[in-house]
């Protein structure tokens, strides 16, 4: 091995959400003296404002730290932040391989979640080496024994010397960095072989094209070189190659075992996948890393412009976004109620969430989103198939033999005390309970069989709830099962808004009808007529609400001359109005369309 | 700029409102520029504030404090809307908006609104209407008005005003019923209106409104009846009827909010409404705008003036004015108005909003708003400019044109904001 590969040390931090993680990657920081104090912001390395927000990273952020350790050398640590929900779990298995080692981040209130353990299992998968770390000392509720003693029945790892850390303090930093260097392996790369590095996370920059960060296994990559990406099999050159110090410096080189960023003139982050591997394409390695997986998104919804707003200002920030997001996916299409918009694709609800916020909030849109809807398997009589992800392409159903749906293995892990309120909401959404394993006296993993499509609306949320926030879950697709599914149609005035077409199965139909309709009728303001609003499945009506009609509208007075109030308050009514949707005689406003989405507690 | 020759303006007409804003006490609906328990010293200090407004219009006149002989800014001179007696109306400022020689125009309205302007001592009343025949040309038949709730009134107050010239009282008697009277915070009963009655027809009023209210919380239909028929027995000259509107500000909108007040179902207030059409219409009275009836020939002329797009100036607090195409209001802050930082606030109607206003206020009237008025005004025949709204209007049953006359149909009166608001904000007021 290489003298200067010794000195290199490539990490992870696993932790669950709100465990600490963004804060300790802050300390570390802070600590090896890569960020004044004066400069940090609450959570460098969260730098969307609504990952630190919502307290999640969303894009990973990886950065060199300069570490002049106990032994008197000075290590270059390379911190790979992962993002931390169910919905990136491929992203972060990349992040994962591009590293040797991973600092587990656990609670000393909570211990061990699903979401740390789906990701301490990808590390392992990856062959890292795990340095447990314990966190959140400063809190008076702290149990670092307990927390240790579950991470050796539950991982089975010793973490007997795990550092005690609060980051939130500041209290013992340095023993995480010392563990670093003492127990994660220092890289192996072949610095003679062929070039062979691993994409594990890309942007687009307006004036660099993508930005490629890579983790360099054999070889090295320089400014000028002519690169090929193994799998999309497109060739680029070199502009430019840099280290995160934090914030881009440009180095000379990249050599092996480092971790740093290629710029190459790459146009839009698809043709950059994570996963991929980079070689030389005059000195190609032979075979590519393992693991490429190109995302598939699993959930759709349609986003459509808003009264007011135009068709080309949301393509084009869909387009931006999709720049920069490689698993998101659009396309145009049309719906009567709605007009022309676009049915989008998504790792998950969470995924969608961010990427409705940030149309809303970065690009200042006003969208509407409809029901999201998985992936449909509908077999024809014929036997032909035809996948369907917007319920209103569902073909005739005297044509369609059966339709299939997309099913999920589901861990949930949870204290004990859950246990029957989250089984009796696993039922009530279609699970079917595969074992349940106690991972210590008082946490449970529930395994489930669950179909996609009762997880996508609110089923985190419920978890949540039930839970007081102690509930984790994980989940990943299974396959396809066949499923009594219809679809239900919901009737304004007696005309189908097809915005609010959606496939239930067929048992949870009538409920699920009665909820929107009575949503509706809250929201829908009175007309001069009465509208009733009704839930179908084919021809059957299976629910019915009427908005009734109003029977005045009159202003009694206009103040002594004072006619510019009173036509301001008409002026300010009809601008409300705009925020309307017209579906034949009947104003709809935007809320609803979201409104259906939320289950309430109550129903 | 200097003076401009009154001839000039003297076909020009104006009405004229000045604004008491005190009360005994707040009512609970009320949400009107005006204040209870003021002390006369207070009262006293007001009055003098608005002689000194009325004082600087005259000194503007003679000094020429003049913008422009061009005329309002679409041409016309635009009509205000507005119930019988209801708060403060326009004003002018010194040299402001008012523009040329005010003082030329011929006065033929004068409203004294509220607040309650009989709460105040008959010689500040009538020192205020020697000062406007001081400054302005009050025509000799002018409508001269004064709002005047009962409770407030003694037969020597009322002979007071009748002798300085006040010519029409109108009274806020609201109910006749004690238990909705005191649900609405009124200072009054049914006995005292009925005294109060008898004193102003001895006074010699022969010009009397009466102000009634309906949809008051918990008031069944067959109490609005009673009422009705007891004002009807009075045989007053004019009667306003409005339909109680929550306003945000106002302890009914605390109340509602809190959900100690709910309000009547809309099918009842309706009922209520109609009734009282039909009710009016039995004993002969003109019903002539939305919340108005008169016997013919007593319509107010004042308000008039605000439902027909004519200049109006409103004098004191808060008060509103148009005159020539510019709309301008008083502050309702009672500091600086009495500091004689009176003007807050200046608008000259574009043609779009002239044509919002016209329809606004002239829809109003039962007649219907004049097709070749509007025409005349804005060049453009109204089916033209708002050719979609008026044929689906008139197809929903709302609207109808008789003769040179566009109108709310009897069905269209009870959803006169859903006509209005489309027609305001529609594309087709641009030319």
């Amino acid at each position: 091995m290489n003298s200067y590969q010794q000195y290199i040390r490539n990490f992870s931090i696993i932790a669950h959400i709100d465990h600490g993680k963004s804060t300790l990657a802050d300390r570390l920081l802070e600590k090896t003296g890569s960020v004044a104090t004066r400069d940090m912001k609450e959570q460098f390395l969260d730098n969307m404002e609504l990952e630190r927000e919502r307290g999640i990273t969303i894009k990973l952020q990886t950065t060199r730290l300069v570490y002049k350790a106990k032994d008197g050398h000075e290590y270059i640590l390379n911190l790979i932040d992962t993002p931390g929900h169910v919905d990136f779990n491929y992203e972060v298995s990349r992040s994962l391989a591009a590293c040797e080692g991973a600092i587990l981040v656990v609670d000393a209130t909570q211990g061990v979640e699903a979401q740390t353990l789906a990701n301490v299992y990808l590390a392992l998968d990856e062959n890292l080496e795990i340095v447990p770390v314990i966190n959140k000392m400063d809190l008076a509720s702290a149990r670092p024994d307990e927390a240790k003693e579950e991470i050796e029945d539950v991982i089975g790892i010793d973490a007997s010397d795990a550092p005690l850390i609060s980051a939130k303090e500041g209290l013992n930093i340095e023993d995480v960095l010392e563990a670093v260097v003492a127990k994660v392996p220092a890289p192996k790369g072949q610095e003679d072989g062929k070039l062979k590095a691993l994409i594990f996370d890309s942007y687009y920059d307006n004036y660099k094209g993508v930005v490629i960060y890579a983790r360099i296994f054999d070889g090295s990559v320089k400014k000028g070189d002519v690169i090929r990406l193994m799998n999309t099999k497109k060739k680029y050159e070199v502009t430019e190659v840099g280290v995160n110090a934090p914030g881009q410096q440009p180095v000379a080189e990249l050599s092996t075992g480092s971790v740093g960023y290629i710029c190459a003139s790459i146009k839009q982050v698809s043709d950059a996948r994570v996963g991929d591997t980079i070689t030389l394409d005059s000195d190609p390695t032979e075979e590519a890393l393992p693991g490429y997986k190109k995302v598939q998104p699993m959930v759709y919804c349609g986003i459509y412009p808003a009264e007011g707003e135009k068709y080309e200002n949301v393509k084009d920030a869909l387009e931006k976004l999709q720049v920069n997001d490689a698993a998101f996916l659009f396309e145009p299409e049309t719906s009567t109620a709605l007009g022309f918009g676009f049915r989008c694709g998504f790792l998950g609800l969470l995924h969608m969430e961010i990427i409705v916020e940030r149309l809303e909030r970065e690009f200042d849109l006003g969208i509407i989103t409809t029901s999201p809807s998985v992936i449909y398997r509908v077999v024809m009589k014929d036997q032909s198939e035809q996948m369907i992800q917007n319920p209103s392409n569902l073909p005739d159903i005297m044509e369609i033999d059966h339709i299939e749906e997309p099913m999920v293995k589901a861990d949930i892990m949870l204290p004990k005390d859950y246990v029957g309120a989250i089984m009796e909401l696993c039922q009530e959404r279609r699970g079917r309970m595969l074992h349940m394993e106690y991972l210590t006296e008082t946490r449970v993993t529930l395994h489930y069989d669950m179909p996609l499509n009762e997880v996508i609306y609110d089923f985190f949320d419920a978890l949540k709830s039930k839970t007081r926030g102690y509930g984790s879950l994980d989940y990943e697709f299974d396959r396809y099962e066949k499923s009594d599914l219809v679809k239900m149609d919901i009737l304004l005035n007696k005309e189908l808004v097809d915005a609010f077409s959606m496939i239930v199965h067929e048992s949870k139909a009538y409920a699920r009808g009665r909820f929107v309709c009575e949503k509706l009728k809250d929201i829908i303001p009175k007309h001069q007529f009465e509208i009733p609003i009704q839930a179908s499945v084919g021809q059957k009506v299976i629910a019915r609400e009427t908005v009734r009609a109003y029977r005045k509208d009159v202003l009694a007075k206009c103040y002594g001359g004072d006619i510019s109030r009173k036509r301001k308050l008409l002026e300010k009514q009809k601008e409300g109005k705009k925020r309307m949707r017209q579906f034949g005689s009947v104003e709809v406003p935007q809320e609803a369309f979201t409104a259906v989405l939320k289950y309430d507690d109550n129903k | 700029m200097t003076t401009i020759n009154k001839e000039l303006f003297s076909a020009d007409k104006l009405g004229i409102y000045l604004h008491i804003p005190f009360c005994v006490q707040k009512c609970a609906y009320c949400d009107f520029t005006s204040f209870g328990g003021a002390s006369e010293e207070e009262q006293e200090r007001y009055v003098r504030g608005l002689i000194r407004e009325i004082r600087e219009y005259g000194a503007g006149g003679e000094t020429g404090q003049v913008r422009d002989e061009s005329g309002p800014a679409d041409g016309r001179p635009e009509p205000a809307g507005t119930a019988e007696d209801e708060g403060p109306a326009g004003t002018a400022e010194d040299e402001g908006p008012a523009g040329p020689g005010i003082r030329g125009y011929l006065a033929e309205s004068v409203f004294f609104g509220g607040g309650t302007p009989s709460l105040l001592e008959p010689h500040l009343i009538e020192s205020l209407l020697a000062e406007l025949k001081n400054v302005f040309r009050v025509s000799g038949e002018a409508e001269i008005t004064l709002e005047a709730n009962p409770g407030t009134l003694s037969a020597e107050k009322l002979a007071a005003y009748r002798r300085m010239g006040i010519n029409r009282l109108s009274m806020g008697v609201q109910s006749m019923d004690d238990g909705i009277l005191r649900t609405l915070g009124r200072i009054h009963d049914r006995k005292t209106v009925l005294e109060n009655w008898r004193q102003a027809r001895s006074a010699g009023f022969d010009n009397i409104n009466l102000d009634l209210m309906f949809g008051v919380p918990e008031q069944r239909l067959e109490d609005w009846e009673k009422t009705l028929s007891e004002i009807l027995a009075l045989e007053p000259e004019h009667l306003s009827f409005y339909s109680l509107q929550i306003e945000e500000g106002t302890e009914f909108y605390r109340r509602f909010c809190s959900g100690s007040l709910s309000q009547i179902p809309e099918e009842l207030d309706r009922r209520m409404y109609h009734t009282a059409l039909e009710e009016l219409e039995k004993r002969g009275y003109h019903h002539y705008e939305i919340s108005n009836a008169a016997k013919p020939g007593f319509e107010c002329r004042h308000n008039l003036k605000y439902w027909s797009m004519e200049d109006y100036l409103g004098l004191g607090l808060a008060a509103h004015s148009y005159i020539r195409g510019v709309r301008f209001c008083n502050t309702g802050d009672r500091d600086a108005y009495e500091r004689g930082d009176r003007l807050e606030e200046v608008h000259r109607n574009d043609r779009r909003d002239s044509i919002s206003d016209f329809l606004f206020t002239e829809l109003r009237l039962i007649r219907g708003i004049s097709l070749s008025e509007f025409e005349l005004r804005y060049g453009q025949p109204l089916t033209e400019l708002f050719g979609p709204q008026v044929r689906r209007f008139t197809g929903e049953g709302l609207l109808e044109t008789e003769g040179d006359f566009l109108r709310f149909t009897k069905k269209g009166l009870d959803f006169t904001n859903t006509v209005m608001r489309e027609l305001m904000t529609a594309g087709g007021a641009h030319e």
